[in-house]
């Protein structure tokens, strides 16, 4: 799974730490998903798009893989 | 009505709660107990209260250990919750396959110096506990801040 927070984080212009605050997680937790090292729960996943104001869809995407 | 102790840990499932933790202070007073508690271990003591004394510095090792184990993190969500998780995951299996492991190192390591009179034995209690926590805050420690 990939995924386009850290491009919508960039038109929001935002940082790391602006986001992590809005969600209430840790900003390490940020950039783990961001680096496809941690993938989020759904209640996470669902808070960064309502944030962002996207679909969940735009922000993790599917691979073939997966 | 009093709830049974199955329909409560049911609701605590179902609530997605994790393990009972501590604040996170606890984290600093766990390691102010089990440090010197470990080193305490190398210390001898006269007489009776030998044993005791050993016991009780085991005992206070284990505590604090615990303690620092399950203290909370400052910054305490999901991913860290996950990691948690795993790391006991990991400290539970990696300690029962060296017990397990142990007794035929030992045959293999006698065997190899000739000496016939060895015990088939794995880790007492205490030391079956430190290895199990030690891994886990180890494991935890590691990738809190690489994953």
């Amino acid at each position: 799974m990939t995924n386009t927070v850290h491009v919508q984080r960039a038109i929001h212009r935002m940082t790391q730490a602006d986001l992590s605050e809005l969600i209430g997680v840790s900003r390490q937790t940020i950039n783990s998903i961001e680096n496809n090292r941690y993938v989020p729960s759904t209640i996470l996943a669902l808070k960064v798009a309502r944030v962002f104001n996207v679909p969940v869809e735009t922000l993790f995407v599917l691979e073939e893989h997966d | 009505m009093k709830k049974s102790i199955f329909e409560q840990l049911w609701n605590f499932e179902m609530k997605k709660n994790v393990l009972f933790l501590l604040p996170n202070y606890f984290k600093f007073s766990g390691l102010g107990i089990a440090v010197p508690s470990f080193l305490a271990m190398f210390f001898e003591v006269s007489g009776a209260r030998q044993d005791f004394y050993l016991s009780m510095t085991e005992h206070l090792t284990i505590l604090g250990l615990l303690m620092f184990t399950l203290a909370k993190e400052k910054e305490e969500d999901e991913r860290i919750r996950d990691l948690r998780y795993r790391a006991f995951a990991f400290a539970v299996v990696a300690i029962l396959v060296v017990q397990v492991l142990l007794p035929f190192f030992i045959i293999m390591v006698a065997w190899l110096i000739g000496n016939h009179k060895f015990h088939f034995t794995g880790f007492d209690v205490y030391m079956f506990m430190l290895i199990l926590l030690v891994a886990q805050a180890a494991y935890f420690h590691k990738f809190k801040k690489e994953l």
